[in-house]
């Protein structure tokens, strides 16, 4: 009767854990590109990924305007957002200020944006895949400013019915040598509707909260001999309140192995915040197996009061001039490990990580740890409890006064069958 | 064990009653057979018998980067170099154990063996002289075929010389012998391939610095005739019994060998696929998950060996005056299991954790293999060691193999899950040889007090009879 009960218990338990986490978001994406003043030299595209949920929508506004963005928006859920291409195309920056509005203005609780500033190629000529052992004077670095790329029409590289938005750089002839072996840098963006986990390594958990990126670098030339590639990414609050990285520590390979650490970069304390999750690792392969992985390294964080980079951007839509009183935190981050071969060993690198709002995912062990240990370490111990009974029975009943000799001779029966 | 003899084969056999007078030299304190000082030097001699197999076994490993670059071979087939040691050897030792038993002694066994590994190593090194790899491949093999042969026969030995007296202190000591080899090895063979690179260089150069490592074959292989020596006359002196026509061992008498000693079969494979194959992978899961440099990961690792080489011979020698030894099994086993848990589920120094699994891997091997002793009969024990050689060898193999998959399919924390399962495995055996050994009168778990009790009421027998 009572394990009838627990069953049922244990059932209940279930189904509770299971309608707890489910709080599924319908996605739509859309692509939009338009022209300022229909001339053909001003063109531009965004996409729009919307998720609506419950009570809540989160709007993901992706563009390569200026820089590759991605403005993030927690609003109500029968708030709409509208882009007005045209004048955010426009040369005259007072004219591309609120060309990015939510109606009702009121239902946005929070935003807040990412953005992929620059590409930096340095020579590691210690090979230690440390930025902080040199100094611009003491190797040589080539640092591409991303907001003088040129980018393919996203509508032409994306597959908005998968919710995939992708960033494709094109040749340019400002960075003209970067293209010298016919590469490709891209950025592609994934939004998902309920919680699970990417099929590709790292493995990264995903849910209805959060846009994963994967950052590619497949055969971009470089000049240096012990090349290592990097690229700055700057995170932009809401407000001026102070962000941080959290590194969390985890026992738990399983999704990635042989990695131990989540990084989680904040925009805020609470459950009210942006986050930009990564694990310390990349691949040298588009084909990413563990093979391929390699280590990567952030540098921290540090303030920018420099709002340049970010006026021809969607960000300066929503905020503009408003933008000086937000809070903007730039950081590094460097791929490869010391004596993987650096860059030139392959030439392609490829980097995943999620951005979202609220509480970022956390891994936890899987079940099939759990059993796999209380049933191996159970079995004896229940053996040792059953054995020693049957052994102090045993001896009880049969008192040993035997001379050792008799003992002896019983070396080779097998049990006796009582 | 000789516990079932019958009426037709006494303890002690005395073929004749005069006993032999020794005289000169002889009758000394260190070369009377019947001394303990004679003992301890053959004791001497027999951890040199397989020294240099264990010297030249990782001479691959010592040499691993100048071997890559004069040879123009890739790693795989560096790996190579180990695959046609290991593989045959899954099957082959347990021959050699039976041809000990069958076929050659013990004392031809180990010089045959040891003639093995001196021809196998001067081959490989021939090989590298001329260039030609499949020569060297060929070398490993005919060393291979040698090299856990005799590691069986140096057993068998132990057992002969040292049963119901220090055996498990001397396979201790056998143990640490065995890392001392590999310690020895690992430090001077590159010094060695420098000095000579004076001279030559290239493949030749490699080959004739394998040749070098040759000499300490030739040490074994005199060290197999000095045993075979005093062995020989230990028997004539003591009267010690030779095996008889109608106790030959057959294949089939497999069957007969009891489930005591299947179960420490199953703790030797258990037990060590959870330590050994590990030992493999530390390096980047020191690095990995504590964040250890390189070089600070590598100390880590090699600690495991380290202290077992100094801890074995003394938990042996305690292990001697306790007795015990299915209880120092279940011990080990328990300790291990409580470091792989460490490493798995915290983030507690590895340096605590591998220190201690050295020491608990010291008390286990020195407690194991002498038990093997207790549950065959004297004229099987080849046999019974070159199973459990093995079979040992075989779960080594494998799961080193499996092991990788894992790590790179499901990472570290669920290869050390798939370890603690071992070692779990491990620790039902044991508690069940403790149990069925109870259930037959507790000789493998007897306390020494008890066995010496016992030795002394065969020794009356014997007078007996």
């Amino acid at each position: 009767m009572s394990a009838v009960m627990e069953r049922l218990l244990l059932i209940g338990v279930i189904l509770a854990f299971i309608s707890g986490t489910e709080c599924d978001r319908k996605v739509t994406t859309s692509i939009k590109h338009g022209c300022y003043n229909n001339t053909e030299d001003a063109c531009g595209s965004y996409g729009y990924i919307e998720a609506v949920g419950e009570q809540d929508t989160l709007h993901y506004l992706v563009s390569t305007l200026g820089l590759p963005t991605i403005f993030v928006a927690y609003t109500d859920k029968d708030v709409t957002a509208q882009v007005d291409l045209d004048k955010l195309l426009s040369p005259n920056v007072t004219e591309r200020q609120d060309t990015v509005t939510f109606t009702p203005s009121s239902g946005v609780k929070y935003s807040y944006s990412m953005a992929f500033t620059k590409l930096i190629d340095y020579n590691d000529t210690k090979d230690k895949a440390d930025m902080t052992q040199y100094s611009p004077s003491t190797t040589a670095y080539n640092v591409y400013d991303l907001g003088d790329f040129m980018w393919k029409n996203i509508s032409v590289t994306s597959t908005p019915e998968n919710n995939v938005i992708v960033f494709e750089a094109a040749p340019s002839n400002n960075y003209d040598d970067l293209w010298l072996s016919n590469g490709t840098f891209s950025i592609q963006l994934t939004a998902f509707s309920k919680s699970g986990r990417e099929d590709n390594l790292p493995h990264l958990q995903y849910n209805e909260n959060l846009t994963q990126f994967d950052l590619n670098i497949d055969h971009l030339y470089t000049n240096l001999s012990k090349s290592r590639f990097a690229v700055e990414i700057a995170l932009i609050g809401d407000n001026a309140k102070q962000m941080h990285v959290d590194e969390t520590r985890s026992i738990d390979d399983e999704y990635t192995p042989g990695v131990f650490t989540i990084y989680n970069w904040l925009t805020d304390e609470g459950d009210d915040k942006g986050f930009l999750q990564w694990k310390p690792v990349c691949y040298k392969s588009l084909q990413r197996s563990r093979a391929e992985a390699t280590g990567m390294k952030h540098y921290g964080m540090r303030l920018s009061t420099d709002i340049d980079p970010y006026m021809n951007t969607l960000v300066y839509g929503y905020y503009g001039d408003n933008l000086i009183n937000t809070m903007i935190n730039v950081g590094n981050f460097s791929f490869g490990l010391s004596q993987d071969g650096g860059y030139n060993k392959t030439q392609v690198l490829t980097w995943s990580g999620s951005i979202g709002y609220g509480v970022p995912p956390a891994d936890a062990i899987s079940k099939l740890v759990i059993i796999i240990i209380s049933a191996g370490l159970g079995l004896p111990v229940v053996l040792i409890i059953f054995g020693g009974i049957f052994v102090c029975i045993k001896k009880r009943n049969q008192p040993v006064e035997k001379p050792l000799r008799s003992i002896q001779g019983q070396g080779y029966q097998p049990l006796p069958e009582n | 064990m000789s516990d079932t003899k019958t009426e037709k084969t006494p303890l002690i056999k005395t073929y004749d009653d005069e006993v032999e007078e020794l005289t000169g030299c002889g009758a000394t304190l260190p070369c009377n057979p019947t001394r303990p000082l004679h003992r301890y030097l053959v004791l001497i001699i027999m951890c040199f018998l397989s020294f240099g197999s264990y010297f030249c076994y990782d001479n691959p490993a010592a040499l691993q980067d100048n071997m890559v670059r004069d040879l123009d071979i890739s790693v795989g087939q560096f790996m190579g170099f180990y695959s046609w040691y290991s593989w045959p050897n899954v099957i082959l030792c347990f021959f050699g154990g039976f041809l000990i038993d069958r076929v050659f002694g013990v004392r031809i066994g180990a010089v045959v063996f040891s003639l093995f590994v001196t021809v196998g190593q001067i081959v490989f090194a021939m090989g590298s002289v001329v260039d030609k790899y499949w020569l060297m491949c060929v070398g490993r093999f005919i060393f291979g075929i040698g090299g856990e042969s005799l590691a069986v026969a140096q057993n068998t030995y132990a057992v002969k010389w040292f049963q119901g007296r220090e055996l498990n202190m001397v396979f201790g000591l056998q143990l640490s012998f065995s890392r001392v080899g590999s310690t020895v090895n690992m430090n001077v063979m590159q010094p060695i391939y420098s000095f000579i690179s004076n001279s030559t260089t290239g493949y030749k150069c490699l080959g004739i610095t394998l040749l070098v490592g040759g000499v300490m074959c030739i040490l074994s292989l005199i060290c197999a005739l000095a045993l075979g020596y005093f062995d020989k006359r230990a028997d004539r002196i003591l009267k010690r019994a030779s095996v008889s026509s109608d106790e030959v061992i057959r294949i089939k008498d497999v069957r007969y060998f009891g489930f005591k000693f299947w179960l420490l079969c199953v703790i030797c494979v258990a037990y060590y696929v959870a330590v050994f194959p590990f030992i493999g992978l530390g390096l980047v899961f020191f690095e990995m998950k504590f964040g250890m440099a390189p070089s600070t990961a590598n100390s880590v690792n090699s600690l495991v060996y380290i202290i077992s080489a100094v801890a074995s011979p003394v938990f042996g020698f305690l292990i001697d005056k306790s007795g015990k030894n299915v209880f120092w099994v279940i011990l080990g086993t328990t300790v291990t299991i409580a470091c792989h848990a460490a490493l798995a589920f915290t983030f507690i120094t590895p340096f605590v954790a591998m220190s201690v699994m050295g020491l608990a891997y010291s008390v286990l091997a020195s407690a194991l293999w002498p038990m093997a002793s207790m549950v065959v009969q004297q004229h099987q024990l080849g046999t019974a060691y070159g199973i459990m050689q093995a079979i040992q060898n075989l779960g080594l193999a494998s799961i080193s193999i499996a092991a990788g998959n894992i790590v790179d399919s499901k990472g570290y924390l669920i290869l050390e899950v798939f370890f603690l399962a071992w070692l779990c495995i491990a620790l039902i055996a044991g508690v069940l040889l403790y149990l069925v050994d109870a259930a037959q009168g507790g000789v493998l778990n007897r306390s020494a007090g008890d066995r010496q009790k016992e030795r002394e009421e065969k020794e009356k027998e014997a007078i007996i009879n």
